[in-house]
């Protein structure tokens, strides 16, 4: 089945192999839509993300990606995210700063 | 029943009081095996690591000028995530939130962050001693030392403060807020549609008023989660003000709720709920700031951000603009 490009207000979200590239911005006003694209995912592997294109994010954004990554380690599999933004990484060690994130993994490639 | 908290001003005039005030105090501590905090400026640090000398690596010294400088950051990212990690255990904290020198807009925030840590940690096993320095400091910090603590230690006698206030009221009115400038620029946010919005209304404001990009970009995040918040937690209409002063860009969110929330934005994250984002978004906020304001009050709830040009640890001069 093929898996078309989808737009959620800011963000952009293109296909790609074992998952999704992601252009754009992540707040408030699109997190539930992107919550439910993760959720649908019907892959049975890592999920990847590729956000070396992701403009902005935010808490509620990251608390999206962090409560998706735990759905999937609830499973056996891991959200990868590739290149995240410096900010992500920050907020994680300001926000999460020392609470386990389950099935989340960061890649600088 | 005792209140298992211990929370009291030592008034010091030199460093000689300081030591021999503190001293005995943290030796007992280390003698009943509680973990010890010494949050103080770099000074104190020096006075007291000496004067402990082989019992120094037993204590945890942190620099209050540095995770200290947003006063409202003192509470859930320093006091109580110490104590947090120590659960069920006393805990023994020096804390010196008000110094000589500390810049007049921060000092109304940490008398609300002494007054705040007595809800704080209302009902926990720990002993907080807070020194400040008498001969220093203007007599003002010294009369609201008196107000926020419920003990004074002054030339070695230890008293009830008779003019030790409630602290939930002295909170709500200890703030020093000068009314925003007419000049102010305003964003009137009515939804989170309206948040991309506001991130550029922010960062163009904070880029004219001549602050670096990163540090325009930090008042700009910050901005969005406490506004996001407002949005989120308040509902509303939520209300935005941004304006330049001498050596900052102070951004203004005032929104019509929360009014409950006394410890709003004083939790560490780690005492949180899981779905709750509400309180980290202004733990991000506290990071990225020099001077966080939290005024809530039952009409509603103003934030204030304060972000200066230089990061604390840049060493490059004023960029006018970016790139």
């Amino acid at each position: 089945m093929e898996v078309l490009p989808r737009d959620k207000g800011l963000l952009h979200m293109v296909p790609m192999t074992g998952g999704w590239r992601f252009v754009g911005e992540i707040d408030l006003s699109n997190a539930d839509a992107l919550r439910g694209v993760l959720a649908t995912n019907p892959d049975s592997a890592d999920l990847h993300l590729d956000l070396s294109d992701l403009t902005f994010i935010d808490v509620t954004g990251t608390a999206t990606l962090v409560a998706s990554a735990a759905r999937l380690s609830g499973g056996g599999r891991s959200l990868v995210l590739h290149r995240p933004p410096n900010t992500l990484r920050r907020i994680l060690e300001v926000c999460w700063a020392g609470e386990p994130c389950p099935g989340l993994s960061l890649a600088d490639s | 029943m005792d209140d298992p908290l211990a929370h009291e001003a030592l008034v010091y005039r030199d460093g000689t009081g300081y030591v021999t005030g503190l001293l005995p105090f943290l030796h007992a501590a280390l003698a009943r095996d509680e973990p010890v905090l010494v949050a103080v400026p770099p000074a104190g640090i020096d006075l007291l690591r000496d004067g402990l000398g082989g019992d120094a690596p037993a204590v945890r010294f942190v620099d209050m000028c540095g995770a200290g400088h947003n006063p409202t950051a003192i509470l859930p990212a320093v006091l109580s995530v110490f104590a947090d990690r120590h659960p069920g255990r006393r805990v023994t904290i020096v804390g010196e939130p008000i110094w000589a020198g500390r810049p007049a807009a921060a000092y109304s925030a940490a008398v609300q962050h002494e007054a705040l840590i007595n809800l704080a940690f209302a009902g926990r096993p720990a002993t907080i001693v807070c020194p400040y320095d008498s001969s220093r400091l203007h007599p003002d910090a010294i009369a609201d030392a008196r107000r926020t603590h419920p003990v004074v230690v002054d030339g070695g006698t230890r008293r009830a403060s008779p003019d030790y206030a409630d602290p939930a009221a002295f909170a709500a009115s200890c703030l020093h807020l000068p009314a925003a400038p007419p000049t102010a620029a305003r964003f009137d946010l009515h939804g989170p549609g309206e948040l991309a919005g506001l991130r550029g209304f922010v960062l163009a404001r904070a880029i004219q008023a001549g602050l670096g990009h990163a540090a325009a970009a930090d008042l700009r995040l910050a901005a969005h989660e406490v506004a996001t918040n407002a949005l989120a937690h308040a509902g509303g209409p939520v209300t935005v003000l941004c304006w330049p002063t001498e050596d900052t860009v102070v951004c203004e969110v005032r929104d019509q709720g929360r009014a409950g929330d006394r410890l709003l934005g004083r939790r560490p994250v780690g005492q949180l709920g899981r779905p709750d984002q509400h309180g980290r978004g202004l733990a991000l906020a506290n990071q990225l700031c020099d001077l966080v304001q939290i005024d809530v009050q039952p009409t509603g709830t103003t934030i204030r951000l304060h972000r200066g040009g230089t990061p604390p640890n840049a060493g490059a001069g004023t960029r006018a603009t970016p790139g």
